[in-house]
């Protein structure tokens, strides 16, 4: 258009920079009739026709290509963003499955591991209670055995009292006291006895009351280590399961990112790809460019433009003449539009 | 592979067009640029199951290799459509005259096509 434009321009300028000139060519149009080129108005348009339709071709073939391979760029982009919205959504449904349905899942683990160190730690504690509440009870018994050595030590002394008294008097009786003597010898003798037996025994007691405190004092110490376990350990669990929380909710939260970002590539090459479909337009309307020139030369041969124009093909261009009339087209008047499908 | 549909035009734009269209759909597709390639491939492709024909073409247009095909008792019952630029009543019965089977003006919508085509190869 800007051409044509620029033409009419530079020859509207030509006419009015020499009036006469123009003036000239105008009867010289009028003088001889306008003739078309050696090959014919129907070469031309033949040749018009293939040169549309070598450019349409080319237009077509260029676009179709660079739509191809976008699209095939965009189909494996958008394949690959659904293999990862797949296995994302795998990924969280194995981490919920394990998170809330127990059994197998990490959660059930920790929870199962949990309930064994109690168990464990509640028995521990159960025996030490019990180890406890025995050495009290051996320091109780220990505590009445050395009373009770006490009293054998206080017997076995009046014993060897009595039985020195029994020799005194045997002394005194004489001879008649010989036999008397013999005994009261054994009593000495049985009351020192009595009273070595009763010195180990005092002395067993008093280890045992010197050990028995520090019995219960390592039971207290297993007691009050145990207590500071379960005590530690219900705090490392409470802590496990809030990082366990935080870390599902962090790898929901990054898969549920992750599958935002991949359904905005999708929705980015839907996008992509429905103006890309401005592709089939732009080939139809290519093509009806094409069938316009096809139609143009079938009109043109039925006009009668041969290849080799006669004189009867000759248009007179003056334009002092009236224009020449196109020959209307009937009886073959168009009765199918574009696009039309007709099966017989 | 698809049944075979031949496309004979002599534009390389109409035949990558109807090519594509019907590629998609499942059907293989062999190319003619004119009449009497047209009808020689009819004759040394077995199989073909369907004509997209164009009517003007050079050497031998569309109704002339219609009427060339339609007189062979060996490609006879191939159904033939026409696909041209042309809408003239009177060509349009030329072609029925000569056994066309349809008659698509040009430019085609593809989804009319292929349904088309289904139907005929059918």
């Amino acid at each position: 258009m800007l051409a044509r434009a620029e033409q009419t321009d530079r020859a509207s300028a030509v006419t009015a920079s020499n009036p006469a000139r123009g003036s000239d060519h105008r009867e010289r149009r009028g003088a001889a009739p306008f003739s078309p080129p050696a090959g014919g108005l129907r070469e031309i348009l033949d040749r018009c026709r293939k040169d549309v339709g070598a450019c349409v071709h080319r237009a077509v073939e260029i676009s179709g290509n660079a739509v191809y391979n976008a699209g095939q760029a965009i189909g494996n982009i958008v394949k690959e963003a659904r293999e990862q919205v797949s296995d994302q959504q795998r990924i969280v449904g194995r981490i919920d499955a394990d998170a809330h349905e127990g059994g197998e899942g990490i959660g059930a683990s920790i929870a199962a591991q949990t309930r064994e160190v109690s168990v464990f730690v509640g028995e521990l504690v159960g025996h030490t209670s019990a180890q406890e509440r025995a050495a009290d009870f051996a320091a109780t018994l220990t505590t009445d055995i050395v009373k009770l050595a006490r009293d054998i030590d206080r017997i076995a002394f009046q014993s060897r009292l009595l039985s020195i008294n029994a020799r005194i008097e045997c002394a005194h009786l004489g001879t008649r006291g010989n036999a008397l003597s013999v005994i009261t010898n054994e009593m000495n003798t049985v009351s020192e006895e009595i009273a070595n037996a009763n010195s180990n025994i005092a002395r067993i007691a008093a280890e045992l009351v010197r050990v028995l405190p520090e019995i219960a004092k390592q039971a207290g110490a297993i007691h009050r280590t145990s207590d500071e376990f379960s005590l530690h350990f219900a705090e490392r669990q409470a802590e496990t399961a809030r990082v366990f929380a935080e870390l599902l909710s962090a790898t929901r939260s990054a898969m549920e990112q992750a599958q935002a970002r991949v359904e905005r590539i999708l929705e980015m090459s839907q996008s992509a790809l429905s103006v890309m479909q401005f592709q089939d337009p732009m080939a139809q309307d290519l093509m009806k460019l094409e069938g316009m020139v096809d139609r143009a030369t079938g009109d043109a041969e039925r006009l009668g433009l041969s290849a080799n124009p006669t004189a009867s093909d000759s248009v007179p261009m003056a334009v002092e003449q009236a224009p020449p009339q196109m020959p209307s087209i009937p009886p073959d008047e168009p009765a199918q539009s574009a696009g039309d499908v007709m099966l017989f | 592979m698809g049944k075979k549909i031949l496309v004979v035009d002599d534009s390389a734009t109409v035949r990558q067009q109807v090519g594509l269209a019907l590629s998609q759909a499942g059907f293989e597709i062999v190319e003619a640029v004119d009449g009497v390639d047209g009808y020689d491939t009819i004759q040394r492709t077995p199989g073909i199951a369907m004509v997209i024909c164009d009517v003007n073409m050079p050497r031998l247009n569309g109704i002339e290799m219609l009427q060339k095909v339609k007189e062979d008792p060996r490609f006879a019952t191939i159904p033939v459509v026409m696909l041209t630029t042309e809408g003239q009543p009177g060509l349009i019965e030329k072609a029925k005259q000569a056994g066309a089977k349809g008659w698509i003006v040009k430019p085609f919508k593809a989804a009319l096509l292929i349904a088309a085509a289904k139907k005929l190869t059918a």
